[in-house]
């Protein structure tokens, strides 16, 4: 998955984008966004990939 | 190079003194032979179910015969006394090269043997070289036996079978993707856990296990295993992965609303039913990504909010999703992450996804669309 910053984000993704958001963008006019996939985190980093499920002891 | 314990050559035995042969590489170390004598008044000890083949031979014009004599099934304690002294049960672990790092609990005089030495231990940490065997030694079984492996990767070669369906409380050979054999041969007598992580070899069916696993059952990428969730029988009340068990079937109502920690079906594709029947109690764990029949709102009763939760790919409606990140958002836990993939929302769920993202939660993949 490639991440988009909302702040370079201009309307349009390609296949495997995704729009990527702070809670603050989120609240401050991020919500409004329709018709594309988005990512919110609290602090708008990239949320960490779990390659291996299961790691249960 | 006979084996000694305690300074006594051993002899192997299996079940009611039928010898085997114990061999290190292709040299045989302990074990049977084929015996003769010549003479008169002949006697043969320590034999098994034995037959003696007896040739007469007398002078040029005397007839010669053949005798067959069968032996007796059991020995004459008054030969040598009958005590075994090194096992009632065998089971082999052909092992890899590398780490061999097992654990048995609840076995009765439990020993393990390598290389012709005895470890009288309950967990076993050695090297071993490809192709060899350690052999758990065992003179019974009680009512809680475990065996579990702790080293990833080992390469060993055990068919369920050679466990004799004498594992009754848990059994774990996670990543021990050579091992072979099928559910059935465990012949349901585990009663508390069973792990099999990534042992894609493995077949049969959930309705192996008899429905008597009730705390974890783990045949993560066991992608060969059939059955329907209904064979758990809702026992399972802790931690169940099925994840990549393809051809697995039935409906998430068949848990029974017991699972409690860690739910993961994903990939399972012909599982149905409604994220209601889960009755919002699992706390750590749920992935059904990829299970495009289950539809519904997962609504969490107390503590049961998964800290991860999966549900790219399914069958929810955006006003399924609006609901269940509302009822998420309604409990108090903070930190967690909620992937979708695929799916879609609205704005009715706008005020949830603020929540949680300000109370540390990451909420992924998911897209706004207008009603």
């Amino acid at each position: 998955m490639i991440y988009i910053k909302y702040a370079d984000y201009n309307g349009q993704i390609n296949e495997n984008e995704m729009v990527l958001m702070s809670h603050d963008e989120f609240v401050n006019g991020g919500k409004d966004i329709t018709n594309v996939p988005v990512c919110v985190t609290p602090d708008g980093n990239e949320p960490r990939e779990v390659e291996y499920e299961n790691g249960l002891e | 190079m006979p084996i000694y314990h305690d300074g006594k050559k051993m002899k192997p035995y299996r079940g009611y003194r039928k010898p085997v042969n114990v061999y290190y590489g292709d040299k045989k170390v302990a074990g049977w032979k084929n015996s003769t004598q010549t003479g008169n008044n002949l006697t043969f000890q320590t034999t098994y179910n034995d037959t003696a083949d007896v040739v007469v031979k007398g002078k040029t014009l005397q007839k010669s015969e053949w005798v067959h004599k069968q032996g007796l099934l059991s020995q004459d304690s008054t030969i040598e006394t009958i005590t075994n002294p090194l096992s009632t049960y065998l089971i082999p672990f052909r092992c890899g090269s590398g780490t061999f790092d097992m654990s048995i609990s609840g076995a009765t005089n439990a020993k393990w043997l390598y290389n012709g030495t005895m470890y009288e231990v309950s967990r076993l940490q050695l090297t071993t070289e490809a192709d060899e065997v350690v052999w758990l030694l065992t003179k019974g079984f009680g009512g809680s036996v475990t065996v579990s492996n702790s080293s990833v990767g080992q390469p060993i070669k055990l068919d369920l079978a050679d466990l004799q369906g004498k594992i009754t409380y848990r059994l774990d050979l996670s990543n021990c993707s050579n091992i072979t054999g099928s559910l059935a041969d465990l012949q349901g007598k585990i009663t508390n856990t069973l792990i099999l992580v990534n042992c894609s070899n493995i077949t049969g069916s959930l309705a192996d296990l008899q429905g008597k696993i009730t705390y974890r059952l783990d045949l993560y990428n066991c992608s060969n295993i059939t059955g329907s969730l209904a064979d758990l029988q809702g026992k399972v009340t802790y931690l169940l992965d099925l994840y990549n068990c393809r051809k697995i079937t039935g409906s998430l109502a068949d848990l029974q609303g017991k699972v409690t920690y860690y739910l993961s079906l994903s990939n399972c594709s012909n599982i149905t039913g409604s994220l209601a029947d889960l009755q919002g109690k699992i706390t750590y764990y749920l992935s059904l990504y990829n299970c495009s029949n289950i539809t519904g709102v997962y609504t969490p009763v107390g503590a049961g909010v998964p800290t991860v939760t999966n549900l790219s790919n399914t069958g929810l409606s955006a006003s399924d999703m609006d609901a269940t990140l509302i009822a998420y958002a309604n409990a108090s836990k903070d930190n967690g992450t909620f992937t979708a993939t695929g799916m879609t929302r609205t704005a009715e769920s706008d005020t949830a996804v603020a929540t949680l993202t300000g109370r540390g939660w990451t909420i992924s993949g998911i897209t706004k669309v207008e009603l």
